[in-house]
């Protein structure tokens, strides 16, 4: 890290005025105490780093890895210090000194190449019970993981290639750099980014936005070599790494926004960590890039903001058209529906009556609040690998406040609290209540009106 | 002893709980305290059992080992900074919430316990625990109990003194002693029990706390007044007493604050006015209109400009907001905020009010000042970076004057944050050198080595006021 930066760092550190008030937001800190587990006294340990006070020591390192990312404490902290940022920072610190342990440089080296992390993906779409039937030491058997069910087998083909192969109506455009799907009508442009998750272990998510885009009159693309936004990179450490990711999806972007038939579309994000990164990339690109990345940041929107940008009214009376029948009047049963706030989109984006909104708009559908719909997962990407024991207290607490509403559906925004609400209902025997995209409740009713 | 010895010995007495030192314990060297502590402690001991605070505390006091007893570390006065030598006792693994008793309206809770969860189970039986001090949402009761904690409501309901009815105690040498009890009249022996509250953990360590419950209000009505100065804001605060009327809270926010506050969170505030005032009035709801017009006609013959009354609750709340974000909005104006409570009789507040802007002027400061006008209870905020030395010289000088007006006007150092380390020095200003040594003398008698957070509260011998 050159000077500039870590005068930066300090400048950002300076504005902690250590009132503890993260104590009250932070999902770690609830479960462990300690002034170590919380914003406020990692940046007094990073602040002691960086002023010489004390070694960056690996119980140091180990602290500043116990962290969820979640970025709840920046949403609640009064000063509105940046301690996501921070926190990357540090950990480029530690990786500078420590590495990033075998695991993560593998996993990194794999998503760093879009190619590579593909052909990953399809082999382990076969071998995925091996990789996790670890006996070795070192940071396999840090994972401790329970035997082949942290997350569902990937499925046989990825969103992209089943785009690739014409589904939905798919066709190629950009010269091959992007893929369109067009509605009868064209009403509007979007680009949308699905993300890893969606694209290699979700892609029904992925399709279910596309129709609910499609219902809406949109005409979707969808960049043909999405790299990885550049999340995992980034909150580990690795920032010039992310940064070149981040480069590579904004010229992927520029490629399939010449698609477009109107120039700068709305970018679409189903996976609110990939948005909150895309938002990010002035940060993490070199200087040539950074013009095309601030003009992109502004037009990063999630897709629940997107489909309510006229008001709720105006898009339950459109899916009602699309699903040809009545929405909110009609008196059939209702299906209790909860909805889970991921971090990264109510707390880092504030997003929490949009969702709620499309949810309550759905035909025959109650939303439930929970006790704590803010509450963290415990997710928080590979937090989970490597906390496994505290992932499991606080995704446990979000298990029972979902079953304490008998829902019979758990509706969320992220695909990886999607992944870890599965993976805790499933824990607490509670497999029956189903996980579900927002978006893909939606396209349910689409689908309903095709049939 | 050294720090690993020490490790090893507290390991021992505390099986249930956390005990590390090394740079881990570092992250417990400060608390809010701007410019206060950054060496890490000998030790941090978490017990999981009271029973281990009185090990440790038995075992330190043998060693002569300072014990500093924490609870969400939110202070104001570098109560609970500690040195290298000491242990940090870190309260808040004792939290349990023990009972609610609804016939004898106490509740019985661990000190950990955080305010805000307290708050929350009592009003979901109609009760109520007024207390409310701005770092609820994170303040352990034992911490409040320890510093004697205010709050908004203070002016009608009293503050955290006001609803301890009971005590367990761990002593200095680990002995434990139950203070008072479940009973609204209680004149057995010394009144130890209000002895102990406020103390700032340098008389005892606190392991359970029973607290006083009152109903919970039926109806509240909250209402925002502007002034042309803030002379004519504080007459409206007299005015309002002298109507006999007692609003739970009666809050001033001067200019500073004002901008500051709409900067931030835009809610209505106007920027060019000297002064607002945020009342609420609380009760059975027949009251509490006929209160409110009272209020608001106490107000108005002081020559406030506009008077907006909340209609619903999210009116109220949009009021509210402009106090609750004051700390947040001032502390976005500079890195470092230096947030003081001296406290004046309230009908000398536009005095204490004038003095400050003069102070600021002097010694060429920011400072935004708010707070408990009803209660005379005013936080003059100096925003500063702890950065500049320069400036920060400056700071404490004008801090220093600032407690001689509040002394002058008779008034003193602390309403609600209590001494700690920051304002040690102005003791004797306040008590004079016999005040002290009763200070000394209690200490004495119940920490004769004195391991309790050793330092905090009563001035060395060898510390001269600066004033």
């Amino acid at each position: 890290m050159n000077e500039s930066r870590r005068a930066r760092l300090q400048e950002e550190l300076a504005r902690c005025m250590r009132c503890g008030f993260c104590q009250a937001a932070c999902p770690v800190y609830r479960e462990r105490g300690t002034e170590f587990s919380v914003a406020r006294g990692k940046l007094i340990l990073i602040e002691a780093v960086l002023d010489g006070r004390i070694g960056l020591t690996r119980d140091v390192r180990d602290a500043l890895e116990a962290c969820l990312l979640c970025k709840s404490c920046r949403a609640a902290c009064p000063s509105g210090v940046r301690t996501d940022v921070i926190l990357a920072a540090a950990r480029e610190l530690a990786a500078e000194r420590y590495g990033h342990g075998l695991l993560k440089t593998a996993a990194f080296a794999a998503l760093k190449r879009p190619a590579l992390l593909a052909a990953a993906a399809g082999a382990g779409a076969h071998l995925w019970g091996l990789a996790f039937a670890p006996e070795d030491g070192g940071d396999l058997w840090r994972l401790r993981l329970p035997p082949g069910n942290l997350y569902p087998r990937l499925p046989r083909r990825s969103l992209l290639s089943r785009l690739g192969a014409g589904e939905l109506g798919a066709t190629a455009a950009a010269g091959g750099r992007a893929m369109k799907v067009s509605p009868d009508t064209v009403r509007g442009t979007v680009i949308l980014f699905p993300g890893c998750l969606v694209n290699f272990m979700l892609p029904q998510v992925g399709l279910a936005a596309i129709k609910v885009l499609l219902s809406m009159g949109s005409e979707v693309i969808v960049p043909s070599g999405q790299a990885c936004c550049g999340t995992p990179l980034y909150v580990n450490g690795d920032r010039a790494g992310a940064g070149r990711l981040a480069e590579t999806n904004l010229s992927w972007l520029a490629s399939a926004g010449a698609a477009a038939s109107g120039g700068g579309p709305p970018v679409v994000f189903v996976c609110p960590s990939c948005a909150e990164s895309w938002r990010g990339y002035p940060e993490m690109v070199r200087e040539e890039w950074t013009a095309l990345a601030r003009q992109v940041a502004d037009r990063v929107t999630d897709i629940s903001i997107f489909l309510t940008r006229r008001g709720p009214e105006e898009f339950l009376a459109g899916l009602a058209a699309a699903a040809g029948r009545p929405g909110r009047g009609d008196a059939g049963p209702r299906v209790t529906v909860t909805y889970h706030d991921p971090c990264h989109l109510a707390q880092a984006q504030g997003v929490r009556v949009e969702p709620r909104a499309l949810l309550r708009s759905l035909p025959g559908v109650a939303l439930k609040e929970m006790a704590e719909p803010g509450g963290c997962c415990g997710s928080g990407g590979t937090f989970g690998l490597f906390h496994p024991d505290l992932s499991r207290r606080i995704g446990g607490r979000k298990a029972g406040d979902i079953t304490a509403t008998e829902a019979v559906t758990v509706a969320t925004g992220c695909p990886a609290c999607l992944l870890q609400l599965r993976q805790e209902l499933s824990a607490a025997g509670r497999s029956a209540v189903g996980v579900r995209h927002t978006v893909e409740l939606l396209a349910e009713v689409v689908d309903a009106g095709r049939k | 002893m050294g720090g690993a010895d020490a490790v090893t010995a507290l390991r021992r007495l505390a099986p249930s709980g956390e005990v590390f030192a090394g740079e881990l314990a570092l992250s417990y060297a400060e608390d809010a305290t701007p410019g206060m502590g950054g060496r890490a402690p000998l030790a941090i001991v978490r017990p999981g059992f009271r029973e281990e605070v009185s090990a440790v505390l038995s075992f330190c006091n043998r060693e002569g080992i300072g014990v500093i007893p924490r609870g969400a570390g939110t202070n104001l006065s570098g109560g609970v900074v500690a040195t290298e030598d000491q242990v940090v006792l870190a309260m808040n693994g004792l939290a349990r919430l023990v009972e609610i008793d609804e016939a004898n309206l106490t509740a019985t809770v661990e000190p950990g316990l955080v305010t805000a969860a307290l708050h929350k189970a009592v009003e979901a039986r109609g009760l109520f625990y007024p207390p409310d001090p701005g770092s609820m949402a994170v303040s352990t009761l034992g911490g409040n109990v320890a510093e004697g904690a205010g709050g908004l409501r203070g002016l009608k309901y009293g503050v955290t003194r006001d609803y301890i009815l009971g005590l367990q105690v761990a002593l200095a040498d680990g002995q434990v002693v139950r203070l008072g009890g479940k009973t609204v009249k209680n004149v057995s022996g010394y009144d130890l029990l209000r002895l102990l509250v406020g103390s700032e953990g340098t008389l005892g360590v606190v392991t359970e706390i029973i607290v006083r419950l009152v109903p919970a209000p039926e109806a509240r009505q909250a209402m925002l007044a502007v002034f042309a100065t803030v002379d004519a804001a504080a007459a409206a605060v007299a005015r309002v007493i002298a109507e006999k009327v007692v609003p739970a809270t009666l809050e001033l926010l001067d200019d500073v604050t004002i901008r500051a506050v709409e900067e931030y969170s835009h809610c209505g505030l106007p920027a060019a006015a000297a002064a607002v005032l945020l009342a609420e009035v609380d009760g059975m709801p027949e009251a509490v209109a006929r209160e409110g017009e009272r209020v608001k006609a106490a107000f108005r013959a002081e020559g406030a400009r506009k008077v907006r009354v909340a209609n619903d609750a999210g009116e109220r709340d949009q009021i509210w907001t402009a106090r609750r974000t004051a700390v947040s909005a001032l502390a976005r104006v500079r890195p470092t905020i230096m947030l003081e409570d001296a406290t004046v009789p309230r009908s000398r507040v536009p005095e204490m009010v004038r003095a400050v802007g003069g102070i600021a002027r002097r010694h060429r400061l920011a400072i935004g000042t708010f707070g408990h006008a009803g209660d005379g209870n005013l936080h003059p905020t100096i925003l500063t970076d702890r950065r500049d030395l320069e400036e920060m010289k400056r700071a404490e000088a004008a801090v220093g004057e600032i407690f001689g007006v509040a002394l002058e006007l008779g008034g003193t150092l602390s309403g609600e944050h209590g001494i700690g380390l920051a304002k040690r020095p102005y003791m004797r200003a306040q008590f004079g050198e016999a005040g002290i040594e009763v200070h000394r003398r209690v200490k004495g008698a119940l920490d004769p080595r004195g391991i309790l957070n050793p330092g905090k509260v009563i001035p060395p011998r060898s510390l001269v006021s600066q004033r």
